[in-house]
């Protein structure tokens, strides 16, 4: 009993590790140099400088990113965008399966700008506009 | 009207979709709110709803299609059914955008009138912490106006200011006096609004303004008819110019501010309506709001406050006592003076539901009356 509780809190412990492992290495990208303020005014649909594209809503990177760089939560943000929708304020951003759809956009899109949760897939032409 | 504004708009949607889908790029959604309520004296009645449980009140449903003409240009259209307009499909908003730069646009169409900070989104009740926006304040008795409207979004330091400038037109059958409808226009409307963002802080000013309002005031009431005829009779013609909305001037001011730091909120409307030389009295309206937002429900409280005086009473001075009297009836009889407590329950049951439950008391200051309101509904948007 105790050894099966003691390998339930390492796998927990571990999975948490890895959980905010890769929570911290997720990276805003983006062909063109914007400030971090930006970056929060494309996502809350206020300025329309770069075109911003999301992950699914069920991801953890999207998460991530928008409690760190948006400064909301997702519900928040979701009661802000249908504001936004109903009232022809702004358009919701596209949203794409996953990392590498993502990264392929920004490679052909000059004026895009996105998030992945792996530095790694960062190449070519992409900067990396902030971390989180 | 309503039906012919409704077969064109059909008729566009069907020609925006059969072209767009080549190009796939109409967008559909909609939001909806199914609520329930009544109140709990058997004499007691508030917002439509009586002693017996209600769902057509609150209860409405919208489908929005946007199409993207081209990088620039879009046409939106919102058909709604409201439960109280027997479920009636009409038309809520209709308007071409042409987006002029990054940060500014203009729409020209059918579209919301925003006098109050949330007139934006009154129908999208997913949007707000409300049941229904609360009714001290938001008791215009119309929503839309057909004409231009411009929208800038500015940044500033840390500030973001979003402004937006309307002019038009509006044209519609209002509810007045006891439940009666009349037709009602405004004319040359302009006004502006703006919203300084900071943060979590928003802080907001608007002020619209007519110089052509009129409100048909023969037909809708017996009493008010007999009065203008008494009147013409004994040759007062001076109190029904003054009486009757037509061709006046009014003007609507408001300011607004709401802190959120989504743990918990505190907000606060003001605002004013003044409709010059005529029965509508100067409306004075406020709220306080705040509440708590737990892991997935909130808690809430609102307490507002109608506040009217008839401007200039000498205006309506006759020398008989009596007729003076039923003149002054007929000057008070859209005079309120009420405030409204409610408090409020909303939990998350999805993504993009949330179940709501409020209680509102309202308490009539001029009849000593007093009205309690229990209503539930779940909101969404898709």
């Amino acid at each position: 009993m105790m050894k099966k509780l003691a390998v339930f809190l390492i796998v927990l412990f571990a999975g948490m590790l890895s959980f905010s492992a890769s929570a911290n290495n997720g990276v805003v990208v983006s062909q063109t140099e914007i400030n971090e303020e930006s970056i929060a005014r494309i996502y809350l649909g206020q300025s329309r400088v770069l075109t911003g594209v999301n992950l699914p809503e069920d991801s953890a990177t999207r998460t991530a990113f928008e409690e760190a760089l948006v400064g909301q939560t997702g519900n928040q943000l979701k009661r802000h965008w249908a504001k936004l929708k109903f009232t022809g304020r702004a358009t919701p951003l596209e949203t794409l399966n996953n990392d590498d759809a993502v990264i392929e956009f920004l490679k052909s899109n000059p004026q895009g700008i996105g998030y992945v949760s792996d530095k790694s897939k960062v190449s070519g032409d992409l900067k990396v506009i902030a971390t989180f | 009207m309503k039906y012919s504004l409704l077969a064109s708009i059909s008729a566009s949607a069907l020609v925006m979709s059969s072209s767009a889908l080549a190009q796939d790029q109409i967008e559909w959604s909609g939001f909806g709110s199914i609520a329930a309520g009544m109140t709990t004296g058997s004499d007691d009645q508030l917002f439509g709803y009586d002693n017996d449980l209600d769902f057509n009140p609150g209860s409405l449903f919208a489908l929005q299609a946007k199409a993207n003409l081209s990088d620039k240009l879009s046409v939106t259209t919102q058909i709604m059914s409201r439960g109280s307009e027997d479920f009636d499909l009409g038309v809520e908003w209709a308007y071409l955008q042409y987006q002029l730069t990054d940060s500014a646009s203009v729409n020209v169409g059918k579209l919301r009138l925003p006098f109050y900070m949330y007139s934006d989104y009154l129908d999208v009740g997913y949007s707000y912490h409300w049941l229904r926006t609360p009714q001290s304040v938001y008791r215009v008795p119309f929503d839309n106006y057909t004409g231009v409207s411009f929208q800038h979004n500015a940044f500033v330091g840390d500030f973001t200011f979003n402004t937006q400038i309307v002019a038009g037109n509006m044209q519609d059958d209002i509810s007045v006096i006891g439940g009666e409808t009349a037709e009602a226009e405004l004319n040359n409307l302009i006004g502006f609004n703006t919203s300084a963002i900071y943060s979590n802080l928003t802080m907001r000013v608007a002020y619209y303004q007519t110089n052509d309002a009129n409100i048909q005031l023969r037909g809708i009431d017996g009493d008010v008819d007999a009065l203008l005829t008494l009147l013409e009779q004994v040759g007062a013609d001076q109190i029904i110019t003054e009486l009757d909305a037509s061709e006046d001037k009014g003007t609507f001011a408001g300011v607004g501010v709401m802190y959120d730091n989504f743990d918990w909120f505190v907000g606060a409307e003001y605002t004013e309506l003044e409709l010059e030389n005529s029965y509508v009295p100067k409306q004075r309206s406020a709220y306080i709001t705040a509440g708590k937002r737990f892991d997935s429900w909130a808690l809430h409280a609102t307490y507002g406050k109608t506040d009217d005086k008839v401007m200039n009473p000498e205006r309506f001075a006759v020398p008989d006592p009596q007729l003076q009297a039923v003149v002054n009836q007929a000057a008070n009889i859209v005079v309120t003076e009420t405030a409204y407590s409610s408090i409020g329950v909303n939990v998350n049951i999805a993504p993009s539901a949330v179940l709501k439950f409020d209680v509102t008391h309202a308490d009539n200051k001029l009849t000593d009356e007093s009205d309690v309101l229990a209503s539930a509904a779940v909101q969404f948007v898709f």
